[in-house]
């Protein structure tokens, strides 16, 4: 990862000059829009209270000198707010570069308003949409070596009814009390959906479900909120059997599957995703990996510094593209490049 | 008198609800193998296509050729593990020796027919191995359950006998099909 990292880097420093030579612009433009709009301001002030409201300038001098002052960082304040977009806008677009570089996928997307399509969700057939609502954004598609791959944040959750009690008093002054039913969000999953083709044919649903997704279903049945189907098998690797609940119609479909090394490269998969995971075998070649925890989000939120500090853009950078290596380093991790048998 | 029917009628209900269990793990470890069967028959089902394209692209000793057709034969009369694994053992040797001669022959290694042939058989490999982990860990639970105590008496009484893993040896775990 740090020789890639470091060959990024090298080709996108001129790319970083012209980031930063939009921002002065900007940040000029803003700051000329704000010192006009602060003077304006203060004329608009003087007018009102000198002309129209005829006070005095020797008794209230200090106090029409702070409104003025005040006006002025308010106005300069709200350059640093409007140059926000434009720093996140450079943020998208490194992670974009990165996206492009990382796969080799010269037409790789990253839209920030649009999410995993619910007829993707559905047709993953793991979380109940009948009880559950989902939601999500920073959708990434990229072809990583003709291996269709597709991420995004998805959030999966659910409105349970709360009773509390509310207090009132009614005409004649006497204390009441009244039930009201308040709708509150439980949040069943958040973290980043990954799907990606798999190098061999799948006929039916496999399902791997975390062991420990009791402590997201606390209430209720797990039916209630995952739509798994099949029996419960039990595979040889104990350390996979200990993370995952492996359930399927058909068992030697599903170690067919799950085999040897397969298992093993899934366990791997912790090193870079320790949290909770959920992984779904589709009919056809396609699987889903959900990781709880992991927000593609968080990344567009790293932005660089209003003023250039080469070690800090460096650092920035380099969070941004080793999480997204990582998302992307499930192909190699899984071996998805090997189409030996399809 | 009362509390001696009582007991008797627990008994009889504890040696039906054994005799069930043991018969749905014996019926899964049958249901099991006839699948690894069926998988392992579809493989030998592949050795006229293999043989035709062997014949096409490089001399191949005549006799050999007639022993491993007649291993398709000899797989569909296999009533247990032990005689299929000899016959998968067989099997195996046979496709070291066509691995060999693709290299020999850089006409049969290149052509498609060889190069399809492989992916199917590869493939085929994967789940007739999937299909044996499923049978081998049917076994170990059937054999498991019918040699603990108390369950081993009435495995005795209800003559349920212990299952052979079907087993590769540590050579043949190495016999691959060469996709280079």
């Amino acid at each position: 990862m740090e020789e890639n990292f470091k060959e990024f880097y090298a080709s996108y420093k001129e790319q970083i000059d012209e980031f930063y030579f939009q921002l002065k612009k900007a940040k000029e433009r803003y700051i000329q829009h704000s010192f006009i709009m602060a003077i304006l301001l203060c004329c608009i002030f003087l007018v009102g209270t000198l002309g129209l409201l005829r006070i005095s300038v020797t008794t209230f001098l200090w106090e029409i000198i702070v409104v003025c002052i005040a006006l002025f960082v308010v106005c300069f304040g709200s350059v640093f707010i409007r140059l926000k977009p434009v720093l996140t806008k450079m943020t998208e677009k490194i992670m974009l570069d990165i996206i492009k570089y990382i796969s080799g996928d010269e037409q790789a997307k990253f839209i920030h308003n649009s999410m995993i399509s619910q007829e993707s969700i559905a047709d993953m057939e793991l979380f109940n949409l009948d009880n559950l609502k989902y939601t999500g954004k920073n959708y990434i598609a990229a072809n990583c070596n003709n291996n269709a791959m597709n991420f995004a944040d998805m959030e999966i959750y659910y409105y349970k009814d709360k009773i509390d009690e509310e207090v009132f008093y009614d005409k004649e002054g006497n204390r009441q009390v009244k039930e009201v039913v308040r709708k509150v969000k439980k949040q069943v999953f958040q973290g980043c959906y990954i799907s990606a083709t798999l190098n061999k044919k799948i006929a039916e649903h496999i399902y791997l479900i975390p062991n420990n997704i009791g402590d997201v279903i606390i209430n209720g049945k797990l039916n209630d909120y995952l739509t798994y189907k099949g029996n419960e098998i039990e595979l040889e690797n104990l350390e996979f059997s200990k993370k995952y609940k492996v359930y399927s119609d058909n068992e030697i479909q599903a170690r067919y599957i799950l085999s040897l090394s397969l298992m093993e490269k899934i366990n791997n998969i912790d090193d870079i995703f320790p949290d909770k995971k959920y992984i779904v075998f589709k009919e056809g070649r396609r699987f889903a990996i959900c990781v709880d925890g992991i927000q593609i989000e968080n990344l567009r939120k790293t932005l660089l510094p209003l003023k250039r500090r080469e070690d800090i853009v460096e650092e920035n950078i380099k969070f941004i593209f080793k999480r997204l290596y990582n998302l992307f380093d499930i192909y190699n991790i899984l071996d998805l490049g090997d189409d030996l048998y399809v | 008198m009362y509390y001696i029917i009582t007991v008797i009628v627990i008994l009889i209900i504890l040696l039906v609800i054994i005799y069930n269990t043991m018969l749905s793990k014996q019926n899964k470890l049958k249901s099991s193998y006839s699948s690894l069967d069926v998988m392992l028959k579809r493989r030998y089902d592949l050795i006229p296509n293999i043989v035709d394209t062997v014949k096409a692209y490089a001399k191949y000793e005549q006799e050999t050729l007639e022993r491993v057709t007649s291993l398709r034969r000899r797989a569909d009369e296999c009533n247990n593990s032990k005689e299929l694994e000899n016959v998968d053992r067989e099997y195996n040797g046979f496709m070291n020796e066509v691995n060999l001669l693709s290299e020999q022959y850089p006409d049969l290694k290149a052509s498609e027919n060889f190069v399809n042939l492989q992916k199917v058989l590869a493939e085929t490999e994967e789940q007739i191995s999937a299909a044996r982990r499923t049978y081998n860990a049917h076994v170990e639970d059937f054999n498991t359950y019918i040699s603990m105590i108390p369950f081993n008496i009435f495995a005795k009484m209800f003559k349920f006998k212990k299952y052979d893993f079907f087993e590769i040896e540590e050579s043949e775990r190495e016999v691959k099909i060469s996709m280079e």
